[in-house]
């Protein structure tokens, strides 16, 4: 078949290039939340409020990412793609898949082994960080390598 | 390495990339993909696009680079020249 049927599937259109700039906000935004919440001292007030509103906007940007058009073409049914974006989803999915078993050892069994090791609990917001994290990298990602294997026409 | 001559065949028969698209029942970027080397398409797509064009797979197709205008006419002219 041919494109994704807008009629049957909404979706926001967006350029490659502002579905890139979309996806790389939306990651960045919500990793350096973890990063900077795991190794900030709880109710540091100025810098608290810097994540959070990282963590906000970069929740924003995945929820609207995930209904533009890479998002709608990572989810379409099989029937709404042609030969080569089904490829180009396969490639984008095993990308995404491999990420995140990595982010599962990184971030999930390694702080887990350490705590083991130098005898510190985590922390269950920690965890739960981590997982709103996952969630979120999941929802963009494939659309994301979609989006950056894919050319704008002339 | 597969080379094909789709541009080819869709410039001379004068149509757009979206018509060609709709022949073979593929998103028309597809086709810019094939046309540019970038994608490799199943056996079923090179059969579709060859019967588009009336055509056969292995004139639409092959592994080495398709000759020149230039040369196949040089080939052509020397051909003639050895019959006369």
């Amino acid at each position: 078949m041919t494109e994704t049927q807008p009629e049957r599937i909404f979706r926001i259109n967006l350029s490659p290039r502002t579905s890139k700039l979309l996806g790389c906000y939306a990651l960045a935004a919500m990793h350096s939340w973890f990063l900077v919440k795991l190794g900030l001292p709880s109710e540091s007030g100025g810098a608290e409020l810097v994540v959070g509103l990282a963590a906000i906007t970069g929740m924003l940007a995945s929820i609207v990412f995930f209904v533009s058009t890479y998002g709608v073409i990572a989810n379409a049914p099989d029937t709404a793609l042609d030969e080569r974006e089904l490829a180009e989803r396969n490639r984008a999915y095993f990308g995404a898949f491999k990420y995140l078993v990595l982010m599962t050892v990184a971030g999930g069994m390694i702080p887990e082994l350490l705590a083991k090791l130098f005898n510190f609990e985590l922390s269950v917001g920690v965890l739960k960080n981590f997982i709103l994290l996952m969630f979120t990298t999941a929802l963009v990602l494939p659309g994301f390598l979609i989006a950056w294997s894919d050319r704008e026409e002339a | 390495m597969l080379f094909n001559r789709i541009n080819l065949f869709r410039q001379e028969q004068g149509l757009s990339r979206k018509e060609l698209a709709e022949l073979v029942a593929v998103n028309p970027q597809t086709i810019g993909y094939l046309e540019r080397g970038d994608y490799r398409p199943t056996v079923e797509l090179a059969l579709k696009l060859a019967q588009a064009f009336g055509v056969s797979v292995e004139t639409l197709f092959a592994l080495e680079p398709f000759p020149s205008l230039a040369e196949q006419l040089d080939r052509k002219a020397a051909k003639d020249i050895d019959h006369d």
